[in-house]
């Protein structure tokens, strides 16, 4: 199996050939959220942008990069346990590291770590799931960890070139969701897609994701450390 | 054109677009903020016993602020300073050991490291010198340095 293949298969008929497409729709849906809730609030908030913009900016590509990966499993439904296990693990891990690092950052570690622990855990179940009971603990004990370390990082790299971090991090993150999006394509390369769906479940997740994030990072609770 | 090719172009437009306007913003508000020159109120600042020292520890509402940390005096993660009420973050080292802000409010309010490990608290006065009875709420117990400074286990060596 090669990367070309995989490559290829980007524009091919398969669920793969639909990344790019949730992507994009992912990031208009939130971008556009984003822009109707600044024009309407954000904009009358002091140091809106300083304090919050960049954060939200990398949440929201950062949820523009799992979910893609989601609609890729949720169209086969079935994995073998290691696989599934494998895509709990990573899908629960990074999206519980990435939302926790995001709120830990502007909320302080106890708010940062329940947000990332929420997210985690149910985007590592919801997709842990499709291998049975397994998956579903090694999504929900990524997501848990996850969900800590993530705010963890955020909170111990404040003064020390957090936003550098966050780009390093995303990067990182980055790369692991692209190979497990190619290990998914390598597992499945001989199946039948099981699932059908059309990008309304993309957009109502990142609505939400979005939605929920710039609320909690905005006018949700904190640490006293975050003022 | 293939239609991965066109949504991805899409997106880096998309991104490059949003991460300007976020950017240009950030960079412009940063800019406005910083406090005016002139009439300044220096605090010399140090930890002793595991606490923030202050001198003095009493300033005026609406003065610009100028604290100087003494960093030879201030091990670890004492270095890397937050004062939430007024919004300050910053890591201080031998180059940059300055915090500036100017206080918009008045009270008795906290200092502390990022870590909430070393603690402090400063008070600052109504512009006619009397004092307010706001006091902030003290931060919690940090995790696991102790008052004693220095060999505390929270990465103070990493943000030297």
């Amino acid at each position: 199996m090669a990367v070309k293949e995989f490559i290829k298969e980007l524009n091919g008929k398969r669920v793969e050939g639909e990344i790019v497409k949730t992507i994009f729709i992912s990031l208009i849906t939130s971008f556009v959220l984003l822009a109707v809730m600044y024009y309407l609030r954000f904009r009358f908030i002091e140091n809106f942008m300083p304090k919050y913009g960049f954060y939200l900016f990398f949440a929201v590509l950062s949820y523009a990069l799992i979910l893609p990966t989601v609609r890729q499993v949720q169209a086969y439904k079935f994995f073998s346990c290691m696989s599934g296990m494998m895509i709990g693990m990573t899908i629960g891990m990074i999206a519980g590291f990435l939302a926790g690092f995001y709120i830990g950052a502007t909320n302080g570690m106890f708010w940062g770590s329940v947000f990332g622990i929420v997210i985690g855990m149910a985007l590592g179940i919801w997709n842990g799931l499709t291998c049975g009971v397994m998956g579903f603990m090694e999504g929900a004990m990524a997501g848990f960890m996850g969900g800590l370390m993530g705010a963890m990082t955020a909170v111990m790299m404040l003064n020390d070139n957090l936003k550098y971090a966050s780009i390093i991090i995303f990067g990182v993150c980055g790369v692991i969701l692209v190979g497990l999006s190619y290990m998914i394509y390598g597992e499945t390369k001989e199946k039948d897609r099981e699932h059908f769906a059309d990008h309304f479940s993309t957009i109502v997740v990142s609505f939400i994701l979005t939605a929920v994030t710039a609320w909690l990072m905005v006018f949700g609770p904190r640490s006293l450390l975050f003022g | 054109m293939k239609k991965s090719t066109v949504f991805g172009a899409l997106s880096i437009l998309v991104i490059f677009i949003v991460g300007y306007f976020v950017f240009s913003q950030s960079v412009s508000a940063i800019e406005q903020k910083l406090p005016a020159q002139g009439n300044v109120q220096i605090i010399k600042m140090y930890v002793e016993g595991g606490k923030y020292v202050l001198t003095p520890s009493t300033v005026t509402k609406g003065v610009p602020v100028r604290i100087e940390g003494d960093v030879s005096k201030m091990p670890g993660c004492s270095k890397s300073v937050v004062i939430p009420s007024f919004n300050v973050r910053k890591n201080l080292n031998s180059n940059d050991n300055t915090i500036e802000f100017t206080p918009d409010k008045a009270g008795t309010f906290n200092i502390a490291c990022s870590m909430n490990m070393y603690k402090g608290t400063f008070t600052v006065l109504e512009n006619d010198g009397s004092k307010s009875a706001y006091a902030e709420q003290p931060l919690a117990a940090g995790a696991s340095c102790g008052g004693s400074g220095g060999g505390c286990g929270c990465g103070g060596a990493a943000l030297l």
